[in-house]
């Protein structure tokens, strides 16, 4: 059964909420708490230059963190309940053959709406708690009659903090209702087999000329398709944040929100990365085991498994990079007159090495990790 | 030829020591098909991954074609199994999302070639080249597991329970065919199987109780297949 402590487990989801919401309450707050201080500020040129630009830029960037980040947590967390449910196939298994209605155990998952609601209150306390900070950067250039101050909203904590619980919690219910549909003897019985997609039959159907190790490398980005999304996403974000945060330097030269940035889009391009990596080795762990007992090496099971990967996460890159400078033009032409966005080549260059390092440095740690899958995996099924 | 002498393997278990192999010494020569049977538990199938490379041993020695493997690290023993042996489960494990051909490839390519055609042929699969193992029965699919196995041209096959997953039909048209290949390619076949039937098969019968061997059975005229009960 779902327990508290499985849903805890969702670190990813954690991790991800906790910044959206970071973020999101930052953004739907300040322009309210702007609001409060606006009857002081008399002059109405002031109020539309400074008040309007704030709020444009507030809601596009509410727009864009929701869209983007929520997005892929949902997703996360559907994989990831595709996955609980999968490794405990068995028990749920006994469970409908005993009796239990599909409705009753997958209301058992909504414990996973937990991981959302803490991840959503840390992030919560964090913007709260870094609202001076942030407050006083966003309002740097002008000279206000009174100092914005965070003030706590029902409303906004009800929108940020217990809807996504909600809707998570629901989403997790209805997915793994959808999931528990088979047969109750199904599900006992290697249900948690690897499912080959069509694509894959259609590959495998049409032969091919390549080497044992190219066709396994193939198959398994194509069967793995959801995958290729996490590692595009990963390295999508990793790029997009980390290039806003020089332009942010360049533009605004605020320590603070250029560290958010870089901080931002190295937590959910790796928690995303390693989740995405962490699957594929879990996944296949039996196959590994096997290869290796025919005498493959850590290395080449490795080069099998991750190598398909390693295009998709540069064009990720590659997408992620165009994004923020489409992005951050886009916010500065709606918010700020005058100012021209330059695309920034070093800190492109600067982005682009750290994460070659980067990719490669936890894909050498996860063919360490290959190299340590026991072969007993092959004896205990 | 493969020497096993004093072999010892043991398992914690909470404060006691739990002998899996307790002080077994045997032989199995160039060509033979051993059979190791016994009860569950009696540590047949540790045995088989001891002597295959699969498992490290505590103390004692484990030579093949006069090659110590006891005490190599898992480099070496890795290096040991790719160009020494051959295994096959009773589960296949073959790879899922690759056709018939591509699962051959497995072993073809460790030993130095890429191509499946002619051991698809030989192992009747032909026409199933390009299907996937979820496309096949189960016999289809330890047929592609043998030829996986064949295809990387060891010098000892190991196989754990070949026939557990087949019905009693299937099953002897898979051992039919093993012991065709093992005679014609003077191949050492070591077999772990609960079915003492099988054993009158082999050409050595290697009975194990409690993680000891209690018995070795010399059998210069081993039975026929379809003689045998099942």
């Amino acid at each position: 059964m779902v327990t508290l402590k499985s849903a805890f487990k969702l670190i990813s989801v954690i991790i991800i909420t906790v910044v959206v919401v970071f973020i999101c309450t930052t953004f739907i707050n300040y322009p309210l708490d702007l609001r409060e201080i606006e009857y002081l500020i008399t002059s109405t040129e002031m109020q539309e230059a400074f008040i309007g630009a704030q709020v444009e830029l507030a809601d596009v960037i509410i727009a864009a963190t929701v869209g983007l980040f929520g997005s892929i947590a949902a997703l996360i967390l559907m994989f990831s309940i595709r996955q609980f449910i999968n490794q405990n196939s068995a028990e749920f298994g006994i469970l409908k053959a005993l009796g239990y209605s599909e409705n009753r155990i997958a209301l058992d998952f909504s414990k996973f709406g937990i991981s959302v609601l803490a991840g959503s209150a840390f992030g919560y306390i964090l913007a709260y708690l870094a609202s001076p900070a942030f407050y006083g950067m966003l309002a740097s250039d002008y000279e206000l009659p009174a100092k914005v101050v965070f003030c706590f909203r029902y409303q906004v904590f009800l929108v940020v903090i217990v809807a996504p619980a909600l809707f998570f919690s629901l989403l997790a219910v209805l997915y793994a209702r959808l999931r528990l549909r088979k047969k109750a003897l199904d599900l006992m019985n290697g249900a948690s087999e690897i499912r080959i997609n069509k694509l894959t039959q259609r590959l495998q159907t049409k032969g091919s000329k390549f080497t044992f190790l190219e066709e396994l490398k193939r198959t398994m980005l194509s069967n793995n398709l959801i995958l290729i999304l996490f590692m595009g996403f990963a390295a999508f974000v990793f790029a997009a944040q980390v290039q806003t945060a020089f332009t942010v330097r360049q533009l605004l030269d605020n320590m603070l929100m250029t560290s958010t940035f870089i901080i931002s889009g190295l937590i959910v391009g790796s928690v995303t990365l390693l989740l995405a990596l962490t699957f594929l080795i879990g996944k296949n762990k039996k196959y590994i085991a096997m290869l290796k007992a025919y005498g493959y090496t850590g290395s080449e099971c490795g080069k099998a498994l991750f190598g398909g990967y390693r295009i998709v996460t540069y064009i990720g890159f590659l997408i992620g990079t165009v994004y923020q400078f489409l992005f951050i033009a886009f916010i500065i032409a709606r918010a700020f007159d005058n100012v021209t966005v330059k695309f920034d080549v070093f800190g492109f260059f600067i982005t682009l090495s750290v994460f070659i390092v980067a990719y490669e440095l936890i894909i050498l740690l996860y063919k360490r990790r290959i190299a340590k899958i026991p072969l007993r995996e092959i004896m205990q099924a | 030829m493969i020497q096993i002498s004093k072999l010892i393997k043991t398992y914690e278990n909470g404060d006691n020591k739990l002998y899996a192999l307790n002080d077994i010494s045997f032989e199995i020569k160039d060509g033979d098909f051993a059979v190791i049977v016994g009860a569950s538990g009696s540590g047949k199938s540790t045995l088989l991954n001891t002597i295959s490379g699969l498992e490290k041993a505590d103390s004692g020695s484990i030579m093949h074609d006069g090659k110590e493997i006891f005490g190599l690290n898992d480099k070496e023993l890795t290096a040991f199994r790719r160009a020494r042996v051959g295994f096959i489960f009773q589960a296949y494990y073959l790879l899922p999302s690759l056709s018939v051909e591509a699962n051959i490839k497995m072993g073809a390519a460790l030993a130095g070639n890429n191509e499946a055609a002619g051991i698809i042929e030989a192992v009747g699969l032909n026409g199933k080249e390009k299907r996937l193992p979820h496309q096949l029965s189960g016999g289809e699919q330890q047929r592609v597991s043998i030829a996986r196995a064949l295809a990387k041209k060891p010098a000892a096959l190991f196989c754990d329970e070949p026939t557990g997953a087949l019905d009693e039909a299937t099953g002897r048209q898979i051992l039919k065919y093993l012991i065709q290949i093992q005679r014609e390619s003077k191949l050492t076949l070591i077999m772990v199987t609960h079915n003492s039937n099988i054993a009158n098969l082999a050409t050595q019968i290697i009975k194990m109780s409690s993680g000891k061997v209690v018995e070795i059975i010399k059998n210069p005229e081993p039975s026929d297949i379809d003689k045998i009960g099942w």
